[in-house]
């Protein structure tokens, strides 16, 4: 249970505190408290193996074996995108078509990665049904909002529409061919992330409310005092010197 | 399209989808109880999570007045009404739960990330630009 207060808790509050000013003391014990956090963390995750359930170790060789054709193919999609004519960046120009191929190669890397895991070059992971499963149903329930919104804009955008509908398709024929194998995960994924979408939308609703709650009654700050009739004066008089071109008296 | 007839159609398209891999993963309509409490247990386990990073990362404002200490205090005590529930409704927070939603988490932003890079790789890709330094030139 700590592993994961620290990873849920821990890392977004150090990454709030490097976000400080940095003459801050905030700032200051931020790097002292990320050390802390990622020990305690590595503490934390090597208890694993003591029953045979799935924990942090096993976690992040999921997340690793997803974020490799994910990354690829991310990074194939910025090359398409600012790979054009004009250099962008750090991104060389006339790259879209070697983008183009990058994503095609992620594709393939994630077919695999589904329907024989073992043929590839790195070793399958305990929780690969469960990550690919959820890739899956994130792709074609995305997919299908995707392609909705699109014709919903209506410029014609046929080709990102077929896009889109062809990855929804595409995920949910793998999901077919897999669920005689792997009925259970994507059930389970299918209800997590049913629940992480309503959980998502009233967690951000009750935050939101709550915030605006407490800072409608907190107390207002100090106002300063109403200006003198020197004041006034005295500002009127800079006024005229400066707009009007008056001389000052 | 109105707004309205888009929020629906997405809606639509949501429960479709919904109910085709619903129809693969062999789920029954007598075990909708199962499932819907399932469901609930997850819904209450993401806003645990929301709500303890939101409170976590609030805590470098905790010095500019009462507002945030006061915000920073709900959102942990609604997180721990969220583990509360979860109990309650006899699921439980064990080891294997957490380490299978971080697995799912992450593959859902994968693959939503995947669908847009792909919308906006096609949609950018299409237009032919033109090198703004050569065509000075002509």
């Amino acid at each position: 249970m700590t592993f994961w207060l620290l990873l849920y808790g821990g890392i977004p509050g150090v990454l709030a505190m490097h976000l400080q000013r940095k003459e801050t003391k905030t700032y200051k014990i931020a790097t002292p408290m990320t050390v802390l956090v990622l020990a305690g963390m590595a503490g934390t995750a090597n208890m694993i193996g003591s029953d045979n359930n799935v924990g942090p170790v096993e976690t992040a060789e999921a997340l690793l074996h997803l974020v490799i054709p994910t990354g690829i193919y991310l990074m194939g999609a910025c090359l398409a995108i600012f790979g054009g004519p004009s250099p962008v960046g750090p991104i060389p120009k006339n790259w879209r078509r070697g983008g183009s191929i990058l994503m095609i190669i992620s594709i393939g890397w994630i077919i695999m990665l589904s329907l024989q895991p073992g043929n590839l070059p790195i070793e399958t992971a305990v929780m690969n049904n469960v990550a690919i499963s959820s890739l899956l149903i994130g792709v074609s329930l995305v997919g299908a909002i995707g392609t909705t919104v699109v014709l919903s804009i209506g410029e014609k955008r046929w080709s990102a529409a077929i896009a889109t509908i062809s990855l929804s398709l595409g995920s949910i024929a793998l999901l077919s061919i897999l669920a005689s194998e792997i009925s259970e995960e994507i059930s389970d994924s299918l209800q997590s992330i049913i629940g992480t979408i309503f959980g998502i939308i009233i967690a951000l609703w009750v935050a939101f409310h709550t915030t605006i709650l407490i800072e409608k009654r907190s107390d207002l700050p100090k106002t300063t005092t109403p200006i003198t009739d020197e004041e006034e004066k005295l500002v009127k008089r800079h006024l005229d010197t400066n707009i009007r071109g008056d001389k000052l008296e | 399209m109105s707004k309205n007839s888009s929020f629906l159609s997405i809606l639509v398209s949501i429960f479709i989808v919904i109910l085709a891999i619903g129809w693969i993963a062999n789920w029954n309509f007598e075990d909708i109880q199962e499932i819907m409490i399932d469901i609930l247990a997850k819904s209450l386990m993401t806003m645990t999570a929301i709500w303890l990073i939101l409170a976590t990362s609030s805590t470098s404002i905790l010095h500019r007045g009462s507002a945030p200490r006061l915000q920073t205090i709900t959102l942990l005590f609604l997180s721990l009404g969220g583990l509360g529930l979860v109990e309650l409704l006899n699921v439980g927070v064990q080891r294997a739960t957490l380490a299978t939603i971080t697995v799912q988490w992450a593959g859902l932003i994968m693959g939503s990330s995947i669908v847009l890079f792909t919308v906006l790789a096609i949609v950018t890709g299409r237009e032919e630009e033109e090198d703004p330094l050569l065509a000075m030139d002509k």
